[in-house]
Order: C-alpha cells, then sequence, then structure tokens
C-alpha cells in the first residue's frame, strides 16, 4: 500500500511538535517573575516548570502522532468539503464576524435583527414574510427577557433607548 | 452525610422555589426533546447556549433546568431516530436499527413509547444508585490531600483521552493543548501573569463560558449550514392515529430494560466513554440474550429499549466523579461543571461536606425530572415528533443569535465574543478533521486544580519529593504507579466496547 507522507496526523504532529518549540522559546519573555520577598520568591514553585511540562509533552505527543500514527486509518482522512461547503461556511463565518463588531455598537437587537434576516434569506426556502418576522421579533423577545425579566446587560441601540412605559425594548 | 440527605428534603419541598424548580425543569425538559428531536443538534449544544440562562437562576432552580435539558435531549434523540432513521444525537444511533421499521409497520407510536418508558425506569433507577453512591465516595474523597488530588486529577485526565474516540496520539495532543490555553493569564499558585503577549484581554485567562459555547453549539451549525438544506428532513407524520404500547408488551421487556440499566450505569462510571458506547453494548446484549436475535433490525421493540435504556442509565453515575472530585466525566458534565461553578458550589471533596444538603436536593431533582419527563415525554411526542421537518433556514439563524448573546450576558464583554467565534471556528476545523474534543475541554477545566495540587505538592515535599511521597503520602505514590496500568486497561476496555458498538453497526449495515 501506497503511504502518504501528507496525512492529517502527519501535519497535526508536526504542528504539535512546532508549538512546543514555540512555548519553550517564549517561556522566559512570557512569564512573569515571582517577587523576592525577604530574599525569598513569592511563587512556591518555579512559575517556568508547568509550562515547560505542557510543551514537553506537546513535543512528544506531537512526534508520537508524525512517526506512530502517521498512516494509521483510524480519524485521519482530509474532509470531504466541497466548494459549494467552503462557499456556505465562510458566507456565514463572515456574518457572525461582522456581526460580533456590530453587536456593540449597532446593539444587540438591530444587529440581531439584520443576521437573522441575512442568513435565512441567504438559507432560502423561506417566506419572506415569516423571515422578517422572525428577525425583528426573536431579537425583541430575548432583549426583552434578559434584560427585562434576568436583569443582564445586553447592548441597547446606542443612539436612544426605546421604551414602553419602564421596559427598555431596544 | 445522612443528615444533609434529611435536610435536603426540606430545602427542595419546604422552600418557596419548589414550583419554580418545577417550572424550570419542565421547561428544560420541553427545551431538550424539542433540539434532541432536531436531527443535527445535539443536546450538548443546548446545553452549552442556555448555559448562561442558569447562571441567573438560583443554584436550585438553575442546575436542575439543565439537567432537565439533558434528560430531554436524549430521549429527544430518538424521536426523529424512530421515525425517520435520522438520530437526533450520537446516543441514538442504535435506536435506527429497530425504530424505522417498526415505524414503517405503523408502530411509531409504540417504538416511541418504548424508548420514553425504558429511558425514563433506566433514568430513575440509575439516579438511585448516583444518591446511593455520592456519600460513601465523597467520605472517601474527604481523606485526600493535595498530593492525593493532583494524581486522581492527572489519572483522571489521562483516562478521558485515552478512552476517547480516534486516536490516541491526537487525543493525547488535544489534552496537551487544553493544558496550553489553560496556562494563558494567570497562574493558580501566585498569579503571575503568563502566555498574555501583552494583549489586556487575555490577562484574566480564556473565558470558559465562549469556549464552550464555541466548541460545541458554533461547528454545529457551521455543519449544517455547509449543505444549506432547506429542512432537516423532509416528512409528514401523524402519530395520534397509531397503535399504542400494551402492558403484555411492556412486561416483556423489563428484562432488557433492567439488563441495559446495569450496562447504562456501569459504562457511566468509566469517564469519557458515554453513551453512544453503552447505547451499542446494550443493544449488542439483547441481541445475545434473546431467543430471536434474527428480528433484530427489523422491527423488534426490545431493539428500541436496550439501546434506550442503556444510554439513559448512563447520566447519573457520570456525576458521581463530578460532584465528589471535581472530574467531569465526559462533556455533559464538564457543562455541569461550570454551572456548579458559577454558583459558588465548587464540586470536590469539600463539596459534599460544606453543601451537602444543596447537593442531595439537586440530586432529587433528578428524581423528580425523571417523573416530569414521563409526563411530558408522553403527552408531548405528536408534538415532537413534527418539529422534525422544521426549516433550518428559519431555526438556525435563531441558534446563533441565542449562542451570541449567552456568551456576552456573563461577563459583559465583547472580547468574549471573539472568543466565541475564535473557538467556534477552531471547533468545525477540529471536527472536520476527527479531532475529540473531549481532551482539549477536560484538560483546559481540571488544569487550574491540576497546578494547584501539584505545586503544594511540591511545596509539601520540598526536602525530597519521593521521600515525601513513599513516606508519607503512600496512596498518592500507589495512585502514581497505577496510572499506567489503570489507563491502559481502561483504554483496551473503552476499545473493546467500541468495537462492539463498530460490530453491530456493521452487522446492521449488511
Amino acid at each position: 500500500m501506497k503511504k502518504n507522507f501528507l496525512t492529517p496526523n502527519m501535519i497535526t504532529g508536526f504542528l504539535s511538535v512546532l508549538i512546543g518549540i514555540f512555548v519553550i522559546i517564549k517561556i522566559p519573555s512570557e512569564i512573569e517573575k515571582p517577587v523576592l520577598i525577604f530574599g525569598q520568591s513569592s511563587s512556591e514553585i518555579d512559575p517556568e516548570l508547568v509550562p515547560l511540562i505542557v510543551a514537553i509533552m506537546l513535543i512528544i505527543f506531537g512526534s508520537y502522532t508524525m512517526i506512530k500514527d502517521r498512516n494509521s486509518l483510524i480519524s485521519n482522512s482530509w474532509p470531504n468539503l466541497t466548494r459549494s461547503m467552503l462557499k456556505n461556511v465562510g458566507f456565514t463565518v463572515l456574518c457572525l464576524a461582522v456581526y460580533s463588531l456590530l453587536f456593540n455598537s449597532l446593539g444587540f437587537v438591530l444587529a440581531s435583527v439584520l443576521l437573522i434576516f441575512i442568513l435565512s434569506q441567504y438559507m432560502g426556502d423561506v417566506s419572506h414574510y415569516i423571515s422578517i418576522s422572525l428577525a425583528i421579533l426573536f431579537p425583541l423577545i430575548v432583549f426583552g427577557v434578559f434584560v427585562n425579566i434576568m436583569h443582564v446587560f445586553l447592548p441597547a441601540f446606542p443612539l436612544y433607548e426605546v421604551r414602553i412605559g419602564n421596559y427598555l425594548i431596544m | 452525610m445522612l443528615d444533609s440527605f434529611l435536610n435536603s428534603f426540606p430545602i427542595l419541598f419546604g422552600s418557596g422555589n419548589f414550583f419554580t424548580i418545577l417550572f424550570a425543569v419542565a421547561l428544560g425538559l420541553l427545551i431538550g426533546l424539542f433540539v434532541g428531536a432536531l436531527p443535527g443538534l445535539t443536546t450538548l449544544m443546548a446545553m452549552a447556549i442556555v448555559l448562561p440562562i442558569s447562571f441567573f437562576m438560583d443554584p436550585l432552580v438553575g442546575i436542575p433546568f439543565l439537567i432537565g435539558v439533558y434528560k430531554g435531549g436524549i430521549f429527544g434523540g430518538s424521536i426523529p431516530a424512530i421515525l425517520v432513521s435520522l438520530p437526533g444525537t450520537g446516543a441514538s444511533v442504535a435506536t435506527t436499527f429497530d425504530g424505522p421499521p417498526l415505524t414503517k409497520q405503523g408502530k411509531g407510536r409504540k417504538a416511541l413509547e418504548t424508548a420514553l418508558f425504558s429511558s425514563v425506569i433506566a433514568d430513575f433507577s440509575s439516579d438511585i444508585v448516583t444518591i446511593l453512591l455520592i456519600g460513601p465516595i465523597a467520605l472517601v474523597a474527604l481523606l485526600i490531600g493535595p498530593p492525593e488530588l493532583a494524581a486522581i486529577l492527572f489519572l483522571s485526565i489521562l483516562i478521558i483521552s485515552s478512552t476517547s474516540n480516534g486516536s490516541v496520539g491526537k487525543n493525547m495532543i488535544m489534552l496537551a493543548v487544553g493544558l496550553l490555553i489553560a496556562l494563558i493569564g494567570q497562574d493558580p499558585i501566585a498569579a503571575l501573569t503568563r502566555f498574555t503577549f501583552d494583549v489586556f484581554e487575555l490577562r484574566a485567562g480564556i473565558p470558559l463560558l465562549p469556549m464552550l459555547i464555541g466548541l460545541f453549539a458554533i461547528p454545529e451549525i457551521l455543519i449544517n449550514i455547509e449543505s444549506k438544506a432547506k429542512q432537516f428532513v423532509q416528512a409528514k407524520l401523524n402519530l395520534k392515529k397509531e397503535e399504542q404500547l400494551t402492558w403484555k408488551e411492556f412486561l416483556g421487556l423489563r428484562k432488557t430494560i433492567f439488563r441495559s440499566t446495569i450496562i447504562g450505569t456501569t459504562i457511566g462510571m468509566i469517564p469519557g466513554v458515554g453513551q453512544v458506547v453503552a447505547a451499542f453494548v446494550g443493544y449488542a446484549a439483547a441481541k445475545n440474550a434473546s431467543p430471536n436475535p434474527e428480528k433484530f433490525g427489523k422491527g423488534e421493540l426490545e431493539g428500541i429499549a436496550a439501546p434506550e435504556a442503556a444510554n439513559n442509565a448512563v447520566n447519573g453515575p457520570t456525576l458521581v466523579p463530578l460532584l465528589t472530585l471535581g472530574i467531569p466525566g465526559d462533556n455533559v458534565t464538564a457543562i455541569l461543571l461550570g454551572a456548579f461553578v458559577a454558583h459558588g458550589l465548587r464540586p470536590g471533596p469539600q463539596l459534599m461536606t460544606e453543601q451537602g444538603s444543596i447537593v442531595f436536593a439537586i440530586l432529587l431533582c433528578m428524581l423528580l425530572a425523571n417523573v416530569l419527563f414521563l409526563i411530558l415525554g408522553y403527552f408531548t411526542m405528536p408534538l415532537f415528533s413534527k418539529v422534525v421537518s422544521i426549516k433550518k433556514s428559519y431555526l438556525l439563524p435563531l441558534t446563533i443569535v441565542f449562542a451570541f448573546a449567552g456568551s456576552f450576558v456573563f461577563r459583559h464583554n465583547p472580547a468574549d465574543l471573539y472568543f466565541l467565534l475564535f473557538f467556534g471556528i477552531f471547533g468545525y476545523i477540529l471536527r472536520k478533521l476527527e479531532f475529540d474534543v473531549t481532551p482539549l475541554v477536560m484538560a483546559f477545566i481540571l488544569a487550574p486544580s491540576l497546578e494547584y495540587a501539584f505545586g503544594q505538592t511540591l511545596s509539601l515535599g520540598d526536602d525530597g519529593l519521593l521521600k515525601y511521597l513513599l513516606l508519607e503520602r503512600p496512596i498518592a505514590a500507589l495512585i502514581i504507579c497505577a496510572t499506567p496500568i489503570i489507563t491502559w486497561k481502561l483504554w483496551k476496555r473503552s476499545k473493546r466496547l467500541r468495537d462492539v458498538a463498530t460490530e453491530v453497526t456493521s452487522n446492521q449495515v449488511k
């Protein structure tokens, strides 16, 4: 049987070893030094010890996977992703990234209305009326329950607060 | 311990909260049933998304609410498995062997009732075993100090990694990655900053909640969006007209339910193995014990009762190591651990002595949840059988909004949304490359306790660690010496159980 070189396990193992080496290189600069109190360290153990152990684990397990599991038949196949699948996932991730940015600047309700409407339209086979109604009603309900009933903070519309009586609506 | 148990009754029934608890459990069960009934969305995802809501409830309301989601979800998963041969959750894959043939014979309702009754009986029995076991184990757990705790925690993450799905090498890498992520922020011994790369948002460490929702919920949503299919499944079902399970048929299943309950309860005590394996082993055992094994896979009620009883019997026992030692046995208990910690109940040896009554009250809620589960499940079965045909294009965007709101509300920190997105994409890549995230999550959760106990042990054994362990802490030394043997044995056992599952599946495919 022909042995493959660039299997998922091989790459995973290689990345693991690289991360382990990176951690070892970064240990001196990325770990705060303990304060000395009357000549005694404020930390009971060397703060570099545990990160060093973790880095060594990454190198050992990575090497094991590269050498031993390289051509294993267990969970070692590349995902079967078509161009359209990647497009759908890519578009959704892009929407989520924009949503994360708008969540605060536009407020929860407005940002969510846009996200629900755009994603449901993108996925298709929706009635426009149901899609619009859901896009408007669902964020309003979630906002109402979280803010007015559970008294939890969610970003409101930044320009002005919309209220009915004492209840913040968006 | 007995006092704590007895005190739990007035806490549960005497408080003004009782009806709120009932309502929360019922709501949790309905949410679980709904999500479980949707093929492609799992109980784990539902629990991760509603976890933040439980933080804002009383512990006696919030935790039973999550337990309701868990119980409802496991049974909910069997609805599409029986009706349209699509398992709603991994635990109900074995149910697809006999469920759809029964539905084709016009016995869908009968099959669903078998699944419900088997699930409730097995769950109830395993919860009683849990209540009986937890006291004595907690008393033993009280005797352990930092060296023993460090040794047990290390053993646990090794067991979880070796018994998880897929390649051992990849699972061990996931374990190390989980420990690495836990290093970011401050060390638990002297609060020294590490691996923050001068990013302010990393100073407090990686937040658990966005990580859990990101790893468990977002990948499932992305996988469902891949195909852009309009519905989870195309089906028109009407259960109201179908015949119901008779008393005689139910009595004929009692041996199968009993056997599967024992199998599920035993498997539940092994960390990392879980419901999927329990269901397959339960199915295989029922088939082997049956005088008519040839009927399995063609519409046999025992083929429904066996996996359903086994996967539900896992629920209770997984809580024993969580509550007594602070060790979550699987992803669901990892989420429950998050809920316990958020409510100020830190699972571990001290929990049962300090808050034993509340813990027992929560366990009693589990029994209560089973009764509610039976009633709600029975009456809402026809309704949830229609859930399978809900349009994806409506449901998935709403789920995303809920996941983001849930991640944000706990710390009100916009950075948590970026953490959520990062872990969502990371989780998706891991799923596509067939990584099991369980070792990563477990290592991340247990790392602070492990590091703290490890630091204390090194400090206590300052004059010579080996001498200290051998002379003063022989149990810790014994656990350390036994670690490779126990890990090897449990790895072999879980491999054997998985082989049974694979064999059952391949036999059914043939």
